[in-house]
């Protein structure tokens, strides 16, 4: 890989990125993470959650604000439509940690990115949720994504990024494999 | 890759030797008639490609990872930059009109939506043959050298403690360290060293 001018800035900082991989590489208790929400019912299929402390190097960690995200059904479902679906969250988190990726990796290759886009889409068979038929699942049949990018490179190159994103995504990992998921009523 | 240079690339000119130290051994075809044996060729014969195993459910059934598609879109992607590699070598090294003409194999093909489980038994499947890999088994060494990942801790084959060397490893000092090849240049470097350590701290009986 030749070394370039670092005139390239897509915005991430890969030298801090880097410099705390070779930190928690020796200290990897300081890895453990725990990331949070909350949320409150409203009214109907409405729900408004937060998010703001969350866990890490060793510590509880606190934002200058708090995130706020209100949840609904379309007035399809005979509901509200006070927020977006719980299902186009999960896209929205797809959709991000992907695109993050992909800049920060741009920036560690030295790949000026111009412009990126993407647009996905779940499709569903609601028998699953609505139980109608038992062989349908409740989730995602399958999610397509697709980018538009416009970068100083090469086509394979920008596919590289887009694959490579893919491969040390958070989102994708928790959306494509199994994740456990504890639920307890106090 | 060996007359390219490839092979001889060295451990501490590599971006992340973590990570190359974990890449797979390479995949050999033995025919004489070098015919091409990748996924493509076995989904030709009948092998039905699945995502990596993810997981058992309760009943027993397999789940296999989504990501097939992004696994097998890594893997055309780094085969495409091996070659251009080569070929530009080729092209550098005026090879060009006594080698045949730059060709690509085409991307792994894929079904629409794979299977994300099997029920075996319903599937018909009797054998599961498990091609995962080795791990070194440093328990019999009673030295402390090993890392929180019971690997031995070395600076291309020179280990941390004085007198003791490893060979044979994943790129230990080239790519080619775990090759039968790569044993040869390893092997020159690293007795040069020892023989500097035997020389400076070993007290030479009477000539």
């Amino acid at each position: 890989m030749t070394e370039v001018s670092t005139t390239i800035d897509n915005g991430v900082n890969v030298e801090a990125l880097i410099a705390a991989r070779e930190a928690l590489t020796k200290a990897p208790q300081a890895a453990q993470f725990k990331w949070r929400a909350a949320c409150e019912w409203k009214d109907g299929t409405h729900s408004h959650s937060t998010v703001e402390s969350f866990f890490g190097l060793g510590e509880e960690q606190h934002r200058k604000t708090t995130f706020a995200f209100d949840a609904d059904h379309p007035e399809i479902f005979a509901s509200q439509d006070k927020g977006a679906t719980p299902v186009e969250y999960v896209l929205v988190g797809l959709a991000s940690c992907l695109t993050a990726g992909i800049a920060a990796i741009a920036q560690h290759r030295n790949i000026q990115l111009r412009s990126v886009t993407a647009t996905l889409e779940g499709d569903m068979d609601l028998q699953g949720i609505l139980g109608i038929d038992s062989e349908v699942r409740n989730g995602f049949g399958g999610i397509k994504i697709s980018y538009d990018i416009e970068a100083d490179a090469k086509r394979e190159d920008i596919e590289a990024l887009v694959a490579q994103s893919q491969k040390r995504s958070a989102v994708y990992d928790i959306v494509t494999n199994p994740t456990n998921v504890t639920v307890v009523v106090n | 890759m060996d007359r390219s240079g490839v092979l001889d690339e060295r451990y501490d000119r590599v971006d992340d030797i973590a990570r190359a130290r974990r890449v797979p051994s390479l995949q050999l075809a033995g025919t004489p008639d070098r015919s091409t044996l990748d996924l493509n060729s076995l989904t030709d014969i009948g092998v039905r490609l699945v995502g990596r195993l993810a997981g058992i459910t309760e009943d027993g059934k397999a789940q296999f990872s989504g990501s097939l598609r992004n696994m097998c879109a890594l893997s055309d992607l780094k085969m495409r930059r091996l070659l251009d590699l080569i070929d530009e070598w080729a092209r550098a090294n005026d090879l060009d009109d006594r080698a045949e003409p730059p060709d690509r194999l085409p991307p792994t093909r894929l079904e629409e939506a794979p299977p994300l489980g099997m029920d075996f038994v319903r599937s018909g499947i009797n054998t599961i043959v498990w091609a995962m890999g080795n791990r070194p088994d440093y328990s019999w060494l009673e030295l402390p050298v090993l890392d929180r990942k019971s690997k031995v801790r070395h600076d291309g084959g020179i280990v941390c403690s004085p007198g003791v060397y490893l060979m044979g490893m994943p790129f230990l000092r080239r790519r080619k360290s775990a090759l039968i090849d790569g044993a040869g240049d390893d092997a020159r470097d690293l007795s040069a060293h020892l023989a500097a350590y035997l020389d400076n701290n070993v007290p030479r009986l009477s000539a």
